[in-house]
């Protein structure tokens, strides 16, 4: 079969360039430590959310500069995030886990202009860990359609420096089990003590 | 200009025009990649590394 | 390749093969109506949107998009490749329609199927009809559609395949005529297209029929979303090929000749299509690099299988620009680049399909980043996708779909083309309107702005754009979409206009030159059907049987979801 000599170079030249495409990707993981969305975060009964982690979302302190938020989206705002709700409020320079579901349809969890994006599908958890630095207000937008009201769909992230953090309980407008909450008060206030010391 | 006209010619069509425009177009791909992947994603702040 | 030998003649289509011509006709008319009112829903969306001019409430915006999405992505594109693929069969091997009445029955399969799903879509409109299918075209569930819909869905498809087999037998019958020679190249590209289609649409066939359906008549109380979402991107991504390889078949058939030369490379267009059904369907996952519940290596398989399917774009961007350029040489064109000045700019149809090429080339690249797994964060559900599909499925097909009809509709109505003035300016217009449409698109969606929005305007936030300001990307996706409506328009001016003078001879020369490099320059296994086939299945096994079947673990219906909204009164109780 006759192959002009131009296409056969154009042909070594586009496999050259697929590989180097795969190649960035597998840079981006392997270099900053990019990871995907995967199934780490398991699934949950969408049917039977309150008898799973998600049935008091909200910010949790599980390390010194660690945190676990669960949040939970739904038609049409999530919990926590949206004012209504309770904004997320996480201190600077912290490592944060979110752990998102959703309680109805599927929806989407962007915080804006940043590369933190993933699906909120009912039955499974997004997992994803990101750090945060200094003190600032991300937006949250659901950019998956969910229903009329789609468009009203989003939320806050409010970075606050750690000295003003007053702790997980704060954020949480709805609390549902009285006795986590003052628990994981009375954990973030120790540990915003003790951050304020190393930081003076 | 039939088709009848086409014959040893064609046997030694190079299609430099081609090359010459798929050369511009690579080049203009191959760094568009290079800035939306090194500059506007991994310079964005918050990334799941997780 | 003069024209003149068909001057004065009534010689066409429509004459030697009048069932066929008859057939590609309506199928035409039912695509280009969906054009019509799928691009009014288009505009519809671009100025409410923006804010620029809002006159529905926030909540139709999704009956709107549910409209366009499907009239235009599923109707106009399906409709209008059943016609020219029904025209290739027909024209490459020369023998008329095998039986009317059956193509006549798939024919009729189709439309009663794109009703009831227009109906179902429509009926949206209404508050006071229980009818609704505002779930968008990827219509995920828990999002539930009224039944009609889906099972309109269902013989949509149906009567797809059984186009398919029309095809097929038509090609055997041939075969059986021709011992030992090889199929002419667009029937070919049309067995290879539907041989992906089979292969690709058993997943929504599946979604729809075994889960879908019984779950809208209310007979299964959940299904799980993510295996409905995957079950679908199955079939989602191979559909966007299902658009695409008819505008090849074009680009590679009759655009070299409308430039006033030929194919470079028979055996060659013959790999790429062999390329794009073996790769088509094994990439579903990159829909899907921001779902859980998928381990990160299905997703780093289905990117590289992704990367690769590039492979036959790219040999196509040569091959075709190659052809091109051998009919600008043959014209007195010389130079590096001033060959570009010798092709026939003037001529609508050759100028939307070099348009669309162009244009498909830009969209390329947004693809690109669409398909690199983890800079997919960047842009997943952004503007930028939609900005993506409309150079892709938008442009590089809908304006390829339009240039051919100018040069084939005096084929099938033995008519000549009429308001040649406004088809002249319509490809342009389109590739300006689209340009800024588009662009706008992609720098919105960097800047964070979500697609399927009614009122991408927050409070608790603002965009800020990398490049511009937020307000002008507004107006040029506003403006982009009135200059795209405007051509369109055009174009069904001139086709109706066509269709509704009288006879006369047609001025369009419909014989195509043989490749520079023929087909008896390939490799035998180049037409061995089975053996791709057999290649494409395992491919698929490998990519979808380990993820589906960690996904069934738990159960097909576990995690599940009851429908929303759930004010819906399940059929089936209604009927008991």
């Amino acid at each position: 079969m006759h192959i002009h000599r131009f296409e056969k170079v154009w042909l070594a030249l586009a496999l050259v360039f697929i590989l180097g495409l795969i190649s960035t990707i597998a840079y981006g993981a392997v270099g900053p430590g990019i990871e995907m969305i995967d199934a780490e975060g398991g699934t949950v009964d969408p049917q039977n959310l309150d008898e799973t982690e998600f049935a008091d979302p909200g910010v949790e302190q599980v390390g010194e500069d660690e945190y676990e938020v669960y949040v939970v989206a739904k038609q049409f705002s999530f919990e926590p995030g949206t004012p209504a709700n309770g904004v997320i409020r996480v201190p600077a320079n912290s490592e944060v886990t979110f752990y998102v579901t959703s309680q109805d349809v599927v929806h989407g969890f962007e915080v804006v202009g940043t590369n933190l994006n993933t699906m909120a599908i009912p039955g499974q958890v997004s997992k994803m860990t990101v750090e945060f630095g200094d003190a600032a207000t991300y937006g949250i937008v659901c950019n998956e359609y969910c229903g009329a009201a789609h468009h009203a769909m989003e939320g806050r992230i409010v970075v606050v420096p750690e000295s003003e953090y007053e702790g997980p309980g704060a954020t949480n407008a709805t609390s549902g089990n009285e006795t986590t909450t003052n628990a994981s008060v009375a954990a973030a206030q120790q540990v915003a003590g003790s951050a304020t010391e190393v930081t003076a | 200009m039939s088709t009848e006209t086409a014959g040893e010619d064609d046997e030694h069509f190079d299609p430099i025009g081609t090359a010459t425009l798929i050369g511009i177009y690579m080049a203009i791909v191959v760094l568009m990649w290079i800035f939306t992947y090194f500059i506007e994603f991994l310079g964005r702040g918050l990334t799941i590394v997780g | 390749m003069s024209t003149e030998r068909i001057e004065g003649e009534l010689g066409a289509f429509r004459d030697e093969y009048p069932d066929a011509a008859n057939v590609v006709r309506k199928l035409f008319a039912v695509s280009f109506a969906a054009l019509g009112i799928g691009g009014l829903f288009g505009l519809i969306q671009a100025l409410h949107r923006t804010g620029v001019f809002r006159f529905i409430p926030s909540k139709d915006y999704y009956t709107v998009l549910t409209g366009h999405g499907v009239l235009l992505a599923l109707v106009f594109t399906i409709f209008f490749l059943c016609g020219i693929f029904t025209w290739s069969i027909v024209d490459s091997l020369e023998r008329p329609l095998e039986s009317v009445t059956f193509t006549k029955t798939w024919v009729a399969i189709m439309s009663t199927g794109s009703t009831m799903a227009g109906v179902a879509i429509l009926a949206g409109f209404v508050g006071e009809i229980p009818f609704q299918a505002d779930v968008l075209f990827t219509f995920y569930p828990p999002l539930q559609a009224h039944p009609i819909f889906y099972i309109g869905l269902a013989l949509f498809i149906i009567g797809t395949w059984l186009a398919g087999i029309d095809w097929f037998r038509t090609y055997w019958n041939w075969r059986g005529d021709n011992p030992g020679q090889s199929p002419p190249l667009r029937t070919f590209m049309v067995l290879m297209t539907m041989l992906m289609w089979y292969l690709s649409t058993l997943g929504v066939a599946v979604e729809v029929v075994f889960f879908l359906i019984p779950w809208s008549l209310g007979l299964i109380q959940a299904v799980d979303p993510l295996l409905m979402r995957t079950l679908f991107w199955y079939f989602g991504h191979p559909v966007v090929y299902f658009w695409l390889m008819p505008a090849y078949l074009i680009w590679y058939t009759i655009l070299p000749k409308l430039a006033g030369g030929r194919l470079f490379s028979d055996p060659l267009a013959r790999i790429v299509f062999v390329l794009f059904l073996v790769l088509s369907t094994p990439v579903g996952f990159h829909h899907q690099y921001m779902d859980p519940g998928i381990p990160e290596g299905f997703k780093f398989l289905a990117m590289s299988n992704t990367m690769f399917l590039l492979l036959p774009s790219l040999l196509t961007a040569f091959t075709v620009v190659a052809s091109m350029e051998y009919g600008a040489r043959r014209n007195g064109g010389t130079g590096y680049l001033s060959w570009l000045r010798n092709l026939p700019w003037g001529e609508p149809a050759f100028a939307a399909m070099a348009l669309a090429g162009l244009m498909f080339a830009a969209g390329g690249f947004s693809g690109m980043v669409n398909a690199g797994m983890n800079v997919n964060y960047l842009v997943h559900n952004t503007l930028w996708v939609p900005g993506h599909f409309h150079l892709t499925v938008g442009t590089a097909v809908a304006l390829t779909f339009m240039g051919v009809t100018y040069w084939l509709w005096p084929q099938l109505t033995g008519k000549r083309l009429q308001h040649r003035t406004l088809a002249t300016i319509q490809p342009y217009l389109w590739f300006v309107g689209m340009t800024l449409m588009s662009n706008a698109m992609h720098r919105g969606g960097l800047a964070g702005i979500p697609r399927r929005t009614a009122e991408p305007q927050y409070e608790n936030f603002e965009f800020e754009a990398l490049f511009g300001t937020i307000g002008e990307i507004r107006w040029q996706i506003a403006l982009g979409g009135i200059l795209l409506t405007l051509s369109l328009t055009l174009f069904l001016i001139v086709v109706v206009g066509t269709w509704l003078v009288d006879r006369s001879a047609i001025a369009v020369d419909g014989d195509l030159p043989p490749a520079l490099s023929g087909p008896e320059e390939a490799p035998r296994a180049i037409n061995n059907l089975r053996l791709w086939l057999v290649i494409a299945v395992v491919l698929v096994a490998l990519a979808y049987g380990p993820p589906l079947y960690t996904m069934i673990q738990d159960g097909l219906f576990y995690p599940g979801q009851p429908p929303q909204p759930t004010a819906l009164e399940p059929l089936w109780e209604v009927l008991l």
